[in-house]
C-alpha cells in the first residue's frame, strides 16, 4: 500500500494527473469505514492539506484547506464565538473508538451534521464553495464565498455528500454562525417510542424554533429532548410556553447535560455499543415510528423530529431488508457501519434511471474511475 | 448576444414536427406566427425571439414524451414556467420547442403531518401558501413575483426573496423533485423525507436553469408560520452606517426575518409612488423584520435598535400592527415599480458581494451612474449582501439599452472584484453568460458543462443559456472549446 | 417596452393612448396569476401580458389577426383584474378596446359568431326588442338543441337571462320632502331595466329617502357599455353621446348634477371613461361625476331599522367594480354597518357574466360561473348581493338563493321592501 501525501494543491493535481490506477482519496482517513471499501494499492492522503485559510468573522465564512482538522476549525470559530451551524459531529469515532475527529473535507464529504441540521440546514446547506480537483488531475473550483449565489450550477450541494468518488476537495469555504447566547433543552423521560415522536413532530410544526428535536432509545430510560436556542429572554419565554402546551411535564435539563446528550447525538460514538451495526435512515418524519417496529433495531436514535433515524442492530442486519423497509416508507436507508465481511449495498440501491444518471455524473468528473472507484456504488 | 446557430434542417421541418407535436399534446399547441409574438421573451425583453413552436403539456407524461420527440429529432428544448426569469432564462429559440408548464398547476398533495406538498411545477410560489395557510403553514421563500413565478422556476432558478436571511433559498426548502431527463425518463431525488439518498442531484438540478431537465414535480418543505412579526423602519444618515448595522445585527446572532436597504434615490422613487412615509432626510433607510412569538420579537426588536442607535440612526420607528408592518413595507415593495414610473425601462441587477464592502460598492456605482448617465435606484438584500441596482434607461433613446447593459456589466464586474458573485438569485440566463468568465476558468466552466453532458449530451436543453460558449459533448464530458470561439450566431435585437 | 409606431399611426389619439400604455408594461407577468382565463387556461395568449404582446403587434402592423389571434382577444372577460394587479400602472382597456375595435374592422370571424356578435349588439340595447325576444326564448329554449348552432347561443343568452319582468312606471323627477341634500342624475340602463327593474326602484326610494333629488337618465336606453365591450365603436359613440345628451338637457337650467349615478357598475365603469370614448369635454365632465350608487351612498348617514340585523349576504365584488371603478370596499362597508353579516367568498375572481361573454364564450363562463357558484354557498348565506346587473344574473342562473342588488338590501334596511 503506497500513501500520497500532498501538501499542496498542485501535488493533488499531480497525484492524480500522474495517477496509473485509482487512489483512495481520505483526510485522516477516520471514515474509511463508511461505504464500499474500495480496492486500490494507493491512497491519496489530504489531511496535509491543512489550515484555516481565510475567516472573515464579521463576514461569518472561512476558508479552509480540506485536510484541516474538525476540532481546529472548531476551535478557530470558538474563539469569535462562532461556530459550525450544521453541527458535524466527530463521528470518525464510530469506526476507530479514541481515533482523531476528522477532517473538515471529510466531514463534508460525507455529509456529516448534528442535530441542529433540524433548523440550519445540513453540510449542503453551508458549503459556499470549493476547490477540488477532478479524476483528469485538474483543479476547479465552484460556488463563492457569499450565501446568496446561483451563478453556475450548485456543485458545493454535489460535493457535499460525493465520498470522494467525483473529484478530491481540497479547499472548502463555509459559513460560520454565531453561537447562540442561551441554550435551554426540556427532557421528556420514558416515553413510548410513538408518542415521543408526535410530540417532536407537534413541535416541529409549532412556531418555537426548535434548534434540535431527538429521541434517544440508545439504552436506559428512553429520553425525548428539545432544544431551544437563541437569545436568553426568548429561549425562557418559549420554554415556558412549549412546557405548559405540547410538550407538557418536560423537565429543563442542567445546561451542561443538554450539551452533553447533544454532543453525542452529534458524535454518535458514544451512544452506541461499538459492536453492533449501524444504519441511517431518513424516511417522512411521521413515517419513523413505523421504519423502527418494522425493522426492530436494538438500539436507535431520532433525529429531526424522526426525519433521520440512527438504528443499531446487534448481528449483521439484513441490507436488502432494510432497504425495502426504507423505501416502502417513502425514505431509504444507508449502512454506516457494517458488520464483518458484509459487503452488500450501503447507500440506498437506486433505479437503472438515476443509476446510469449518477455513472454519467461520475464520469463528468471522473472518467477514468481514478477516484474512489466502487465506494458508493459498484460501478461509479 | 450571440444564440446558438440555427439549425436548418429543423426549419426545414417545421410543418411536420408541429403536426407531430400536436398529436403528442392535442390541443396544447400555438405555432401561429402572430400568436407567437405573446412567448417571444420573458420578462427580460432585451432579447426576443420567437420560437419555432410553442407547447403546453398537461401532464408529466405528455412532458416525457415531447421530449423523447425533440431528442429523437434534434430539436432544441427551453422550458418555461410563468416567464418571469429577469434573466433571460426562458427566452426561446427560434428552432427550439419553448415548453410551457403553466397547465400543470395542481397541487397534487398537502401532507401536513409531514410538513410538506407535493406540487406540480406549474404551481405559482403563492399558490402553495394559500393552499396551506388556513392551517397555520407557508412556504418560506418569496421572491417579490411570487403571484406569478411557478415553483418550477423557482427550482430552475433557485430563487430566493426577502425572508430567505432567516429561512434560506429554494434550494434549502426542497425536499425532492421529479425531473424528466431529455430521452424522456424521469427520475425522482428525494421525497418526503430529509434526505435524499445517493449523491445530492436534488442539490445540483436546483438552480440549473433548465440546462439539465424539466422539473415534473415539487416536494416543498412546509413551515409552520411564525405566530407574530414586527418590521423596524430605520433611517441613517449614510449607506455605511446601514450597513454597518446590518453586519453588527447578524454578528449578534440575531436572526431577523429579512433586512432590506434602500438608498436615497429609491426613497424618493416610492415616496413619490405610493407615499408610505418613509424619513425623507435619511441618506439610506434599512427595514427590518423580527418574526417569532412575540416576547422575542420585541426583545430582539429592542436589540436592533441599539445597535442601530450606536450606528447613529437618524430615527427609528417599529411596527405597531399588521397594517403598520404592511405600510413600511409598501415602499420596499414598490420600488421596482416606482422605478419604473420615474423611466420607461429598467434592468434590474442581482450581484452578491460580501457584506463589508457594501459603502465602497455603492460609492462606486453612484460614480459609475453618473459616467453611463443613467440614473440607479439601489435596493437590496443586505443582510446576505445581495445588491438589486435598478438601472434606468429610455429604450426606444438610441444607445440607451447598450449603455444600460454596458453599465449592469461594469456593476456585476466591481461584485466579482471584491468576492462577491454574478448573480444571488435571478440566474445567468443570457443576461450574464458572457461574463461567466470573470467568475470561472475555462476548466471551471468546462467541468461545469461536462455535467450539463451527463444530463444533456445532444446539448440540446436550452442550449445558448449560462456557458459563454457551447461545447460539444465527447464521452466522458465536454470537449473544451479554446478562447475566441464563439459559436453563437447572433441573436437579431429587436 | 419598445414599441413600433409610424409617426403616422400616433396621429389617432386612441392608438397614442394605446402606445403609451405599451410602453408602460414593463412584461413582468404580475398581472397573469390573477386572470381568470390565464389560471383556467395556463396559456399565455389568455393572460393580459400575452393579450397585450399580440394587440401590441396587430395594431404595429395595421395586419389582419389570425383566427387563432382573435379566438384569444375574444377570450378576455375585460374584468379588469389584471389593471388591479399591474405595479406599472398599465391601463389595459385603452389596449383591449382598440383591439377589439381593430378586429371589427378587420377581422373576418365565422359568419355564425359574427351574426350573433351583431344580433347582441342590436337587440340588448333595446328594450322594445330584448323583452319579446326573453319571451319567445323561454317559451323555445327547451327546443334550442334543434336549432341551427348559430341560433343556440341566442336561444342559450335567453334561457340564461330570468325573465322579462315589467316594473312600476318611475316620475322623472322624483323629490324628497324637505330641502334635497343633493341632485342627482340615476342612470337607467338597458338590460337592467327588463330584467330586474326593481333595482331601480329601489335606487330611487333609498336615495330619496335619504334626501336627494333624483333625475332618471337614459339616453337612448343604453350607455353604449355593451356594444363597447363588442368593439362595436360606432353604435356604442351613438348611445354614449344621446346619454350625454339627456345629462345635458337636464343641467340646461343652469344646475349640475352633483353626480351621475349607476347602479350596474358594468355601466357606470364605461360611463366613467365616456370622456376617453368620445374624445369630448362633456363626456368627461359626465365621467368624472360618475359614481357607483354604494359609492355615493358610503357618506351618507343611513336611517337603519333591525328585522334584517345579522342576516348573513354573501357579497360578489363585481369585477367592474372592484377593478373597473375602484370601489371594492364601498358597498360591504355599508352592509355592514347596516347590521348584516357580510362574507365574502374565497374564488375574488371573474363570475363570467362580463357583459355578453356569457353567451360568446359559455364554456369558460360556465366553468367560473360554477366556481363562483361554489365558493358563495360555502359560505351559507341568506342572500347573495352584487353590485352588477350581469353577475347578478349570472349567478342567480346557479344558485337556489335569492340572488339581489346591493342597494335592494339597503332599501330593505333603511324601511323598504324586503327583497
Ligand atoms: C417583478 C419581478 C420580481 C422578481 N423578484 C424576484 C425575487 O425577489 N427573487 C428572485 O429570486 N427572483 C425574482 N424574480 C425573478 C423570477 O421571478 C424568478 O427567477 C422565478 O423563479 C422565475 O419563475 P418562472 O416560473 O417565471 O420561470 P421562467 O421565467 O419561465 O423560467 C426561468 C428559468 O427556469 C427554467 N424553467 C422554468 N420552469 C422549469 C421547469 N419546470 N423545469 C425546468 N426548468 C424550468 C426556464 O428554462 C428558465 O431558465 C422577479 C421577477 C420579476 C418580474
Ligand atoms: S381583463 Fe380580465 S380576462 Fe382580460 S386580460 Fe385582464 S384579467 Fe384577463
Ligand atoms: S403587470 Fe403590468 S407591466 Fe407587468 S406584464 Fe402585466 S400589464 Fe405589463
Amino acid at each position: 500500500m503506497q500513501i500520497l501525501k500532498p501538501d499542496t494543491e498542485e501535488q493533488v493535481v499531480e497525484a492524480i494527473r500522474d495517477a496509473k490506477a485509482p487512489l483512495s482519496v481520505e483526510g485522516q482517513g477516520t471514515k474509511q469505514g463508511f461505504g464500499h471499501p474500495v480496492e486500490v494499492d494507493t491512497v491519496l492522503r489530504l489531511a496535509g492539506l491543512s489550515g484555516v485559510t481565510m475567516y472573515e468573522p464579521d463576514e461569518m465564512v472561512f476558508t479552509a484547506k480540506a485536510g484541516t482538522p474538525l476540532a481546529e476549525i472548531e476551535g478557530v470559530l470558538a474563539e469569535k464565538g462562532q461556530c459550525l451551524g450544521f453541527e458535524p459531529g466527530e463521528i470518525g469515532k464510530l469506526w476507530n473508538e479514541g481515533g482523531s475527529g476528522g477532517t473538515i473535507g471529510g466531514t463534508v464529504a460525507a455529509a456529516i451534521a448534528g442535530p441542529r441540521r433540524f433548523a440550519a440546514g445540513a453540510a449542503r446547506d453551508h458549503l459556499l464553495g470549493f476547490t477540488a480537483v477532478n479524476g483528469r488531475g485538474e483543479r476547479f473550483k465552484a460556488g463563492g464565498r457569499v450565501v446568496k449565489n446561483v451563478t453556475g450550477y450548485d456543485l458545493p450541494k454535489l460535493a457535499a455528500g460525493s465520498f470522494g468518488t467525483l473529484f478530491a476537495i481540497t479547499e472548502v469555504t463555509l459559513r460560520a454562525l454565531p453561537r447562540a447566547q442561551a441554550a435551554t433543552v426540556l427532557a421528556l423521560e420514558g416515553k413510548e417510542p410513538a408518542a415521543a415522536l408526535r410530540i417532536l413532530r407537534a413541535v416541529a410544526a409549532s412556531p418555537f424554533e426548535p434548534s434540535g428535536l431527538i429521541h434517544l432509545a440508545t439504552g436506559g430510560t428512553p429520553r425525548t429532548l428539545i432544544r431551544l436556542e437563541g437569545h436568553s429572554e426568548g429561549v425562557a419565554a418559549r420554554a415556558a410556553e412549549l412546557s405548559k402546551t405540547i410538550a407538557k411535564d418536560a423537565r429543563r435539563l442542567e445546561a451542561d447535560e443538554g450539551a452533553r446528550l447533544f454532543r453525542a447525538a452529534a458524535d454518535l460514538h458514544t451512544l452506541f455499543d461499538p459492536e453492533t451495526t449501524l444504519w441511517r435512515a431518513s424516511v417522512p418524519p411521521a413515517r419513523a415510528h413505523d421504519m423502527t417496529t418494522r425493522v426492530q433495531p436494538v438500539a436507535w436514535f431520532a433525529d429531526a423530529a424522526g426525519g433521520i433515524l440512527w438504528l443499531a442492530f446487534r448481528n449483521a442486519s439484513d441490507p436488502a431488508a432494510l432497504h425495502a423497509a426504507a423505501r416502502d416508507l417513502g425514505g431509504h436507508a444507508t449502512l454506516v457501519r457494517k458488520g464483518p465481511a458484509q459487503t452488500d449495498d450501503v447507500f440506498p440501491p437506486l433505479d437503472t434511471a438515476t443509476l446510469a444518471l449518477t455513472s454519467r455524473v461520475k464520469a463528468a468528473f471522473d472518467p477514468a474511475r481514478r477516484l474512489n472507484p466502487g465506494r458508493m456504488y459498484k460501478d461509479v | 448576444m450571440r444564440m446558438p446557430d440555427l439549425d436548418p434542417s429543423v426549419l426545414a421541418r417545421r410543418a411536420a414536427l408541429i403536426d407531430a407535436l400536436r398529436r403528442l399534446v392535442p390541443d396544447g399547441v400555438v405555432a401561429e406566427d402572430d400568436a407567437l409574438v405573446a412567448y417571444d421573451s420573458d420578462a427580460l425583453t432585451a432579447y426576443r425571439q420567437k420560437p419555432l413552436a410553442v407547447v403546453l403539456p398537461r401532464s408529466a407524461d405528455e412532458v416525457s414524451a415531447v421530449l423523447r420527440f425533440c431528442s429523437s429529432n434534434n430539436v432544441k428544448i427551453v422550458p418555461r414556467g410563468a416567464g418571469t426569469s429577469l434573466s433571460g432564462g426562458a427566452l426561446p429559440l427560434g428552432d427550439g420547442v419553448l415548453l410551457g408548464l403553466s397547465r400543470m398547476n395542481k397541487i397534487l398533495d398537502v401532507d401536513l403531518e409531514n410538513r410538506c406538498a407535493v406540487v406540480q411545477p406549474g404551481v405559482t410560489n403563492l399558490g402553495i401558501t394559500r393552499a396551506v395557510e388556513a392551517n397555520g403553514f407557508y412556504y418560506a421563500p418569496d421572491p417579490s413575483s411570487q403571484i406569478a413565478c411557478t415553483i418550477g422556476g423557482n427550482v430552475a432558478e433557485n430563487s430566493g426573496g426577502i425572508h430567505c436571511l432567516k429561512y434560506g433559498l429554494t434550494t434549502n426548502n426542497l425536499l425532492g423533485v421529479e425531473l424528466a431527463l431529455l430521452d424522456g425518463t424521469r427520475v425522482r431525488f428525494g421525497g418526503k423525507a430529509l434526505d435524499a439518498g445517493g449523491l445530492d442531484l436534488l442539490g445540483l438540478v436546483t438552480g440549473s436553469e433548465g440546462l439539465l431537465g424539466v422539473v415534473t414535480e415539487v416536494t416543498v418543505r412546509l413551515r409552520p408560520k411564525p405566530p407574530s412579526a414586527k418590521a423596524l423602519l430605520v433611517a441613517f444618515p449614510s449607506i455605511e452606517a446601514a450597513g454597518q448595522c446590518v453586519a453588527d445585527v447578524i454578528a449578534e446572532g440575531i436572526v431577523p426575518a429579512a433586512m432590506e436597504i434602500m438608498d436615497r434615490f429609491a426613497v424618493d422613487a416610492v415616496e413619490a409612488y405610493c407615499a408610505p412615509g418613509y424619513p425623507r432626510e435619511a441618506a439610506a433607510i434599512l427595514i427590518a423584520e423580527l418574526d417569532g412569538m412575540e416576547v422575542e420579537v420585541e426583545g430582539a426588536a429592542r436589540e436592533v435598535e441599539r445597535i442601530a442607535r450606536a450606528n447613529g440612526a437618524l430615527a427609528c420607528e417599529g411596527s405597531a400592527s399588521d397594517a403598520d408592518r404592511e405600510r413600511i413595507w409598501l415602499g420596499r415593495k414598490a420600488a421596482f415599480a416606482a422605478a419604473g414610473r420615474i423611466a420607461p425601462d429598467m434592468l434590474c441587477m442581482d450581484g452578491t458581494i460580501p457584506r463589508r464592502a457594501l459603502p465602497r460598492v455603492l460609492t462606486r456605482i453612484g460614480e459609475m451612474s453618473k459616467e453611463f448617465g443613467l440614473p440607479v435606484a439601489n435596493v437590496f438584500h443586505a443582510g446576505d449582501g445581495n445588491l438589486h441596482p435598478l438601472i434606468m434607461f429610455d429604450v426606444m433613446k438610441d444607445g440607451d439599452l447598450d449603455r444600460a447593459e454596458k453599465f449592469g456589466a461594469a456593476i456585476l464586474t466591481l461584485c466579482v472584484e471584491v468576492g462577491g458573485v454574478l448573480t444571488g438569485e435571478h440566474g445567468v440566463g443570457v443576461e450574464k453568460r458572457d461574463l461567466m468568465p470573470l467568475m470561472f476558468s475555462e476548466i471551471d466552466l468546462a467541468q461545469q458543462q461536462a455535467v450539463k453532458c451527463a444530463f444533456d449530451p445532444q446539448s440540446l436543453l436550452n442550449p445558448g443559456k449560462v456557458f459563454p460558449s457551447l461545447s460539444a459533448c465527447v464521452e466522458g464530458g465536454a470537449m473544451h472549446v479554446h478562447q475566441g470561439r464563439l459559436p453563437f450566431a447572433n441573436l437579431p435585437r429587436l | 417596452m419598445r414599441t413600433n409606431f409610424t409617426p403616422a399611426q400616433l396621429e389617432d389619439p386612441q392608438l397614442a393612448a394605446a402606445e403609451k400604455q405599451l410602453r408602460a408594461c414593463v412584461h413582468c407577468g404580475i398581472c397573469t396569476a390573477t386572470c381568470p382565463t390565464y389560471t383556467l387556461l395556463g396559456d399565455e395568449l389568455d393572460g393580459p401580458r400575452g393579450r397585450i404582446q399580440l394587440i401590441q403587434h396587430m395594431l404595429e402592423t395595421d395586419a389582419v389577426p389570425s383566427a387563432k389571434v382573435v379566438t384569444h382577444i375574444d377570450r378576455c372577460l375585460s374584468c379588469l383584474a389584471c389593471v388591479s394587479a399591474c405595479p406599472s400602472g398599465v391601463n389595459y382597456p385603452r389596449l383591449i378596446d382598440k383591439a377589439r375595435e381593430h378586429i371589427e374592422r378587420k377581422a373576418q370571424r365565422p359568419w355564425a359568431r359574427r351574426l350573433l356578435r351583431k344580433a347582441l349588439g342590436q337587440v340588448l340595447p333595446h328594450r322594445e326588442l330584448l323583452r319579446p325576444l326573453l319571451m319567445l326564448g323561454r317559451i323555445g329554449a327547451p327546443f334550442a338543441a334543434l336549432l341551427p348552432e348559430a341560433l343556440r347561443a341566442p336561444a342559450r343568452l335567453a334561457a340564461r337571462l330570468p325573465k322579462a319582468e315589467r316594473g312600476t312606471p318611475i316620475a322623472k323627477v322624483s323629490r324628497p320632502s324637505g330641502t334635497p341634500v343633493g341632485r342627482v342624475a340615476l342612470h337607467v340602463g338597458c338590460v337592467q331595466e327588463v330584467v330586474a327593474p326593481r333595482i331601480t326602484r329601489a335606487a330611487v326610494r333609498v336615495l330619496v329617502r335619504h334626501g336627494f333629488e333624483v333625475t332618471t337618465v337614459e339616453g337612448d336606453g343604453c350607455c353604449g357599455a355593451l356594444n363597447h365591450h363588442l368593439g362595436q365603436a360606432a353604435e356604442a359613440h351613438t348611445h354614449a353621446k344621446a346619454l350625454v345628451a339627456d345629462i345635458a338637457k337636464h343641467e340646461d337650467d343652469g344646475k349640475p348634477f352633483d353626480a351621475i349615478v349607476t347602479t350596474a357598475s358594468g355601466c357606470g365603469a364605461v360611463v366613467r371613461d365616456i370622456g376617453f370614448q368620445l374624445n369630448d369635454e362633456r363626456g368627461a365632465a359626465v365621467g368624472a361625476r360618475t359614481r357607483d350608487i354604494a359609492d355615493l351612498l358610503r357618506g351618507v348617514p343611513l336611517k337603519t331599522g333591525r328585522a334584517h340585523r345579522f342576516t348573513r349576504v354573501a357579497y360578489h365584488a363585481a369585477c367592474s367594480l372592484t377593478h373597473g371603478m375602484k370601489q371594492a370596499a364601498a358597498a360591504p362597508q355599508i352592509l355592514r354597518t347596516l347590521g348584516f353579516d357580510v362574507v365574502e367568498p374565497r374564488d375574488t375572481q371573474c363570475c363570467g357574466s362580463a357583459g355578453v361573454y356569457n353567451v360568446l364564450e359559455p364554456a369558460i363562463a360556465d366553468r367560473l360561473q360554477q366556481r363562483k357558484a361554489a365558493t358563495l354557498m360555502e359560505t351559507q348565506p341568506k342572500y347573495i348581493a352584487t353590485g352588477n346587473i350581469g353577475c347578478l344574473a349570472q349567478i342567480a342562473a346557479a344558485v337556489q338563493l335569492p340572488v339581489v342588488h346591493t342597494i335592494e338590501l339597503i332599501d330593505w334596511a333603511t324601511g323598504g321592501p324586503k327583497p
